[in-house]
C-alpha cells in the first residue's frame, strides 16, 4: 500500500489503513517525541495526539512532502507545544508552591543513585542526565536538527524537508549543534570532574 | 584532566546510540483506540455545544464578572436610594418642628398674656 493510499483509506476512516500507519510510524513518531521532550511516558502521550492529529487532516495532505517528513513535523510541533506548556507550567508551580514539601528533581535523581547501587546504573543515569540539558539548551533550530539527524538518523536532505530549511542551512545547524553541545558538555564536566 | 574530561564528552555523546532505543509498546493501539473512542463519545455527548462552552469559557467568566460588578454598583445605589428619602424626611421633620415652635410660641404667648389679664 503506498503512502497515497495509505491516506486515502484514513480519509475515508479505515480502520485497518489507521492501523497500519500507525503500526508502521508508532516508533518513529515515539522516539522523536521522546528526543526532544526526554520523557517516555510524555512522548508516548505526545504519539498518540500525533496519530490523532493524523487521522483529523489526513485530507489535508497534499501530497509534495513524504508521508513521513509530514509526520515528522507534527511530531516534532507537538513536542515543542509540550516544551512551551512544561515551561509555563514551572514556572507558574515555581511562584505557587515553592513550599509544597515535595522532593526536588536533584533530590530524586541523587535518591535514585544512592538506591541503585550499581557504578554502571549511576553512570548511565549521569550521562543520560548531562546528555539531556545539554541538549535541553540548544536554540531550538539546532535542537530539532541535531535530534532528528542522530536519534531519527534522517538524511540531511529529508531534515531540510521536515523543517522547510535549505540544506546548507541543516548542515549548519548540525555543525552548530554539535560544537555547541562540545562545549556544554566541556564547561559541564570541567566544573563537575574537580 | 583535560583528557579525563574529552573521554567523558566523548561518553555522553556516545550515549545518543542506548538513549535512541525505545522498547516496542505492544498496547500503544489499543490505547489510542480507546483515547478516540473516549473523545469521539465525548463530542458527540456535549456536540458542538460542549466544544463552543469549552472555548468560550474565559469569555463566558469576564462577562458574569462584569454582570456581578454591575450588579453590585446597581443594589449600592438601591440601598443608598433611602438616605435620600431620609434627607427629605429630615428636612420635613426640621420644617414641621419649625411649625410646632411657631404654634407654641404663639400659644405661649396667649398664655402669658392670659396671666396678665388674671394679674
Amino acid at each position: 500500500m503506498t503512502d497515497r493510499e495509505l491516506l486515502q483509506g484514513i480519509t475515508q476512516r479505515d480502520q485497518a489503513a489507521f492501523r497500519l500507519l500507525v503500526e508502521n510510524h508508532q516508533q518513529l513518531v515515539i522516539r522523536t517525541c521522546y528526543s526532544l521532550v526526554h520523557d517516555l511516558e510524555d512522548a508516548q502521550d505526545l504519539a498518540q495526539e500525533v496519530f490523532i492529529e493524523i487521522l483529523k487532516s489526513a485530507s489535508s495532505f497534499r501530497g509534495a512532502a513524504k508521508l513521513s517528513s509530514w509526520i515528522y513535523r507534527i511530531a516534532v510541533n507537538k513536542s515543542l507545544n509540550h516544551l512551551k506548556s512544561t515551561r509555563r507550567r514551572k514556572a507558574f508551580t515555581l511562584f505557587s508552591f515553592q513550599d509544597k514539601g515535595g522532593l526536588s528533581k536533584e533530590e530524586e535523581i541523587d535518591g535514585l543513585n544512592s538506591s541503585a547501587g550499581g557504578d554502571s546504573v549511576m553512570e548511565e543515569k549521569e550521562l543520560k542526565e548531562a546528555l539531556h540539558v545539554a541538549i535541553n539548551r540548544l536554540p531550538v533550530n539546532q535542537k530539532i536538527a541535531f535530534t532528528l539527524h542522530n536519534y531519527e538518523e534522517l538524511p540531511y536532505k529529508e531534515i531540510a524537508e521536515v523543517m522547510n530549511l535549505s540544506l546548507s542551512s541543516v548542515e549548519s545547524l548540525i555543525h552548530r549543534a554539535k560544537l555547541n553541545l562540545q562545549k556544554r558538555l566541556t564547561n559541564y564536566y570541567h566544573s563537575n570532574l574537580k | 584532566m583535560d583528557h579525563q574530561i574529552q573521554e567523558r564528552v566523548q561518553k555522553t555523546l556516545d550515549y545518543i546510540q542506548k538513549d535512541r532505543k525505545i522498547t516496542e509498546d505492544p498496547w500503544f493501539f489499543s490505547r489510542l483506540t480507546a483515547r478516540l473512542e473516549n473523545e469521539f463519545e465525548q463530542s458527540a455527548k456535549h456536540g458542538w455545544l460542549g466544544i463552543t462552552t469549552l472555548r468560550l469559557r474565559p469569555i463566558l467568566a469576564g462577562m458574569v464578572l462584569v454582570i456581578g460588578i454591575a450588579g453590585g454598583i446597581a443594589l449600592g445605589r438601591v440601598l443608598s436610594s433611602p438616605i435620600v428619602s431620609g434627607e427629605r424626611t429630615a428636612s420635613g421633620l426640621v420644617a414641621e418642628d419649625d411649625a410646632a415652635s411657631a404654634i407654641f410660641r404663639e400659644l405661649s404667648g396667649s398664655f402669658d398674656e392670659q396671666i396678665l389679664l388674671m394679674k
